[in-house]
């Protein structure tokens, strides 16, 4: 099997130097730890919890409620007893702490009976091999964390390519390396598996340029599984090459831009610790739970992967790879990679499917300082996405995020390659990602609103309707009433004793006005 | 709770906005260079009395805004905007044009709007329009640049330019000839229709006005280290040069019914336009954001010089082409929203 | 004279078109106006305008009965908006109304409520669930926090508290 180089580019991008890109760090598998945290909220989906504290959970075991379709469930991560349901760091969430199921780990790690989804994965039809997959909850291992199965059902054209995304997303992250070294077989089993579960008729895996390493145990491995319609790409080593819609467009030639996405022209990319983790659930049966995070940085002593169960602490994994210096509260957090990593707080945040890297920096001697934008237009150059940041940062500054939003602000995928160049040292993807979530809950508000409105006009309908039901009701015992009474006068002169009648009502209208304070009428 | 951008990690970005400006000031030295070779060491003047009020003002407005006076120097912007305008104002221009210059630069043209990076208008050639209009007698004072062939003229020394600078000495047309002429273009829009041509040769050098043609090419240059460099993007200079010498071309045509007799490389390469493409039109700040904008942007100031160097009262066009086009500049970005569209190259598969 | 008068004609004919061509594009009438501005209002329908809802306080903004300041939920956001849209000066809210406050939720003390279907015909939106003799309930994501519903509740078991449960209402 021959790599084919592709020398397409898509627009911007870095070359961004990486230290570590050619060393591959040590994998280390870590043991149970004695609490697993799972944040209630995430950044695409939010679990309602069926457990209470107190209560024993089992591996596997389903912790949510039923939600929509579409919806990936909450799994037990190993067996315990949930500890309590509290707001708990989370490195999705900086600065503030989500709901959280706490356990505490029995070490059993007992699977729970209803964990196995089924025996043989190739006897089951197509759709239940997607039910299966979206009980497994697999969530994709790249850096977006979308549930695999929402991702195939969002296809609507049949898919044709598999793109397999083995380009390290970002400089300092190492995991995707390690794995495709230790177990790239898993790799390619998972493509094969998936390929036929979307009816893909040729895969791709692309690597980036200068993994000669890796590149040569893959060709190998591949040898091993001929087959004609898997291809191996070495695309250029330009950041953000590893972000899904540019390796599309590098692999593939098809530019997508947001909203849209690559399943809508046929194209489903996929991390390859995304396959791995598929591949295990495919062989087995029971859903997979752990993931490889690269814990690195300059304050770390000895950076390696780790292969930790997901929901253990961060702070159990940087313990085991140690630190130069105790931990102080001027040390860097990040997780991610060094260039669109997001900071965080909280050592106790834990490990969640999509975190590929953590990163513990010695405290910055030299902090730089923003000056004001000077609109060099460096950022427009760069950004892959082909904005106008300096154009979005100026309303977003202004107080205007919704007019940074005519300019694409939506399309932004947060690459950081505008930070990397700007030359007033502007964070400029942290406000993007700010005025975002702004924007987001303006728009949630107004959701709000609108249904307040729809309900308010509503109940004023229907209070109207029962006021002239409660009318038409009246007018209707009233002409009911004047019938009678028309037909009693009418058929009056036929009645002999018409006149006794007359005198009687008479008589008691004579009584009735002689009564004060008493007019209403029988 | 804290904003996210606190806690966001920041990357040191290796080059800063100090370093861009020092390479413009480099980029600057070529064309600096020929010009004072040709007019004398009053630019020098000019260019020292400009910075030296330029940091003072700055100092004070920082002062009073309350920030940090190292941060605002350091960033170099200010010493830019001096060095332009320096480079535009008459070589023995008396002292106070340079400080009264430089102060509509930065007073109304820069922190009335905010400082660094909120100026609508470009900051030195505000300060420039400023003098023009006030001061048209000491802003067309032009020397005749040394060596021309009709008067085989002597510059005046270092000590002699500091003085008439300084006013303690009077411009003296005993020592120094035709004091006041004015820029080549100048002298032909103003020539009698039958000494035209002999005008026109009269101040022909190599490929532009005599004199003029150097510091141009010294300034295209230094445009082109920027370029290569990437300080600049190439949008904006060649839009305006392009537009500029079609312009010339388009004029030169009989049937166009004008008596210019100016070619498009008299036109690049007398007055201020590589000046003006390279270091003034490019500035960041005041220009239009996107590269297309720029595009509309740098041939909007290419046809506006043109316009006023051949039917304007003003011996150049620049200043008020790029003051005019910064006006512009938001209805450009406004319609020049960058916006990648999905698009298949070739069927997948 | 007859070139001035002429002159003149056209600029007034010219001019006329050009206003009646934009007045166009404007809101028609006061109902679609009045559907804008209820856009911006934020929908609580706690009557503290002095209106009976939004959207009648909306109607008395398009009919300039009412000034732009009286609706303290929306606060200053909402003053700045309307005042945007109607091209009015922004004023200060009229805190005699009311404070803007951050979002808030009613939630019923379910083992202290007798079933009284009081606040039931006070909610504006339709928020609280229950039957006669029966214990009441607020749906959380409903409830738009207006405390139309604490004066009626004859034994004051309706508490307001703090909105987590639906995002902040800024």
């Amino acid at each position: 099997m021959k790599p084919q180089h592709l020398t397409n580019r898509f627009q911007g991008g870095l070359v961004v130097s990486d230290p570590t890109a050619t060393k591959v760090l040590p994998v280390i598998a870590t043991g149970l730890p004695t609490t697993v945290v799972l944040p209630l909220q995430t950044s695409h989906n939010s679990y309602t919890p069926n457990v209470d504290s107190g209560q024993a959970v089992l591996k596997g075991q389903r912790l949510d409620h039923l939600t929509p379709s579409g919806a990936s469930p909450l799994l037990a991560p190993t067996s315990g007893v949930i500890k309590s349901i509290a707001r708990y760091a989370c490195s999705q969430s900086p600065g503030g702490a989500v709901n959280s199921i706490i356990i505490d780990v029995d070490g059993e790690d007992n699977w729970h009976p209803d964990a196995q989804l089924f025996h043989d994965w190739h006897q089951l039809s197509r759709d239940s091999q997607l039910t299966a997959l979206q009980a497994s909850a697999l969530i994709g291992h790249g850096g977006g964390g979308f549930a695999l199965y929402r991702k195939l059902t969002s296809a609507t054209k049949p898919i044709k390519t598999l793109i397999v995304n083995a380009v390290e997303c970002e400089p300092m992250i190492n995991c995707d390396a390690a794995l495709l070294q230790t177990a790239a077989n898993d790799i390619i089993a998972g493509a094969f598996a998936l390929a036929s579960l979307c009816g893909a008729d040729n895969t791709v895996i692309a690597i980036e340029n200068g993994k000669q390493q890796i590149l040569q145990s893959l060709v190998e491995s591949l040898t091993d599984n001929t087959s004609n319609n898997m291809t191996l790409c070495v695309v250029p080593d330009i950041y953000p090459v590893g972000a899904e819609r540019q390796l599309v467009e590098v692999v593939c030639g098809v530019k997508v831009v947001a909203p849209d996405i690559p399943s809508r022209h046929g194209i489903l990319c996929c991390n390859a610790a995304t396959l791995a983790a598929f591949h295990s659930f495919v062989s087995t049966g029971y859903p997979s739970l752990r993931r490889l995070v690269t814990v690195a940085g300059s304050a770390i002593q000895k950076p390696a992967n780790f292969d930790a169960l997901i929901g253990t602490p961060i702070k159990d994994l940087v313990d085991i790879a140690g630190m130069h210096s105790p931990m102080t509260a001027e040390h860097s957090l990040t997780v991610g990679g060094s260039i669109c990593g997001t900071g965080f707080y909280d050592f106790n945040a834990p490990v969640l499917a999509n975190t590929n890297c953590i990163l513990v920096d010695k405290p910055d001697k030299n902090p730089v300082t923003e000056v004001a934008c000077i609109r060099c237009a460096r950022c427009s150059d760069v950004c892959p996405a082909e904005l106008l940041p300096q154009q979005m940062h100026r309303h977003i500054q202004a107080g205007k995020p919704e007019d940074a939003q005519a300019f694409g602000l939506d399309a932004c995928i947060e690459c950081g390659c505008c930070d990397q160049v700007c030359p007033s040292n502007i964070p400029l993807t942290a406000s993007f990602r700010d005025s975002r979530a702004t924007l987001r809950q303006r728009h949630q508000i107004e959701i709000a609103a609108n249904e307040s409105a729809r309900r308010y006009d509503m109940r004023q309908q229907r209070l109207e309707q029962k006021t002239l039901e409660k009318n038409r009701r009246l007018m209707e015992r009233k002409r009911a009433l004047q019938k009678q009474t028309a037909s009693t006068e009418q058929s009056s002169p036929q009645r002999p004793d018409a006149d006794a009648i007359k005198a009687a009502m008479m008589r008691s209208r004579q009584r009735k006005k002689n009564r004060p304070g008493n007019d209403s009428t029988g | 709770m804290q904003s996210l951008s606190a806690i966001v990690k920041q990357i040191v970005s290796p080059v800063g906005v100090g370093q861009i400006m020092c390479t413009v000031l480099v980029a600057l030295l070529p064309g600096l260079l020929a010009h004072t070779y040709f007019f004398g060491p009053g630019i020098v003047i000019n260019i020292v009395l400009c910075c030296v009020a330029s940091v003072l003002i700055e100092t004070v407005c920082i002062k009073l805004r309350k920030r940090s006076v190292y941060t605002a120097l350091t960033d170099g912007t200010a010493i830019v905007t001096a060095f332009l305008l320096a480079l535009t104002l008459p070589p023995l221009a008396p002292w106070w044009i340079c400080v009264l210059g430089m102060l509509v630069a930065l007073l109304p043209g820069k922190h009335l709007y905010g400082g660094t990076g909120h100026n609508p208008f470009n900051p030195a050639m505000l300060g420039y329009a400023f003098l023009l209009i006030c001061f048209p007698l000491e802003m067309t004072q032009w020397l005749n640049p040394a060596n021309i062939p009709e008067t085989q003229q002597l510059l005046p020394g270092l000590i002699d330019s500091i003085r008439i600078t300084l006013g303690s000495s009077h411009l003296d047309t005993a020592h120094w000839d035709a004091i006041t002429m004015a820029t080549p273009l100048d002298k032909i829009k103003h020539a009698a229709p039958e000494n035209l041509i002999s005008t026109v040769q009269g101040s022909q050098g190599f490929i532009g006005a005599y004199a003029w043609e150097w510091s141009n090419l010294g300034f295209l240059l230094g445009g082109l280290w920027m370029l290569w460099r990437r300080v600049i993007s190439w949008h904006i200079p060649v839009s305006v040069l392009m537009v500029l010498a079609l312009c010339y071309a388009v004029s030169n045509i009989p049937l166009a019914g004008s008596a210019v007799q100016v070619t498009p490389l008299f036109g690049l390469f007398s007055g201020a336009a590589m000046l003006g493409a390279f270091f003034i039109a490019t500035d960041p700040v005041s220009a239009a954001a996107s590269r297309r904008g720029q595009l509309i942007y740098g041939a909007g100031i290419g046809f506006l010089i043109f316009i006023i160097r051949e039917f304007g009262g003003y011996p150049e066009g620049v200043a008020f082409a790029v003051l005019l086009m910064n006006l512009t500049v938001p209805t450009i970005d406004h319609y020049c929203k960058v916006k990648a569209k999905s698009r298949d190259k070739h069927e997948p598969g | 004279m007859i070139a001035a008068i002429v002159v003149f004609s056209v600029l007034a004919a010219g001019v006329g078109y050009a206003l009646g061509k934009l007045a166009s594009r404007l809101p028609a009438d006061a109902s679609s106006l009045a559907d804008q501005i209820n856009q911006l209002l934020p929908q609580t329908q706690c009557g503290q305008c002095q209106y009976p809802g939004c959207r009648p306080y909306a109607e008395a903004i398009a009919t300039a009965q009412a000034p732009i300041n009286q609706c303290p939920p929306g606060g200053e956001q909402t003053i700045h908006a309307l005042a945007d849209l109607l091209g009015r000066e922004v004023i200060a809210l009229d805190t005699e109304l009311g404070e803007c406050k951050p979002a808030q939720l009613a939630v019923i003390r379910e083992d202290e409520c007798i079933g009284c279907t009081l606040c039931i015909h006070a909610c504006p939106v339709d928020a609280i669930l229950g039957a006669s003799r029966m214990m009441h309930t607020v749906i959380a994501s409903e409830c738009t926090g207006c405390e139309l519903c604490l004066p009626p509740c004859p034994v004051d078991c309706i508490d307001l508290q703090a909105d987590t449960v639906n995002i902040q209402r800024a």
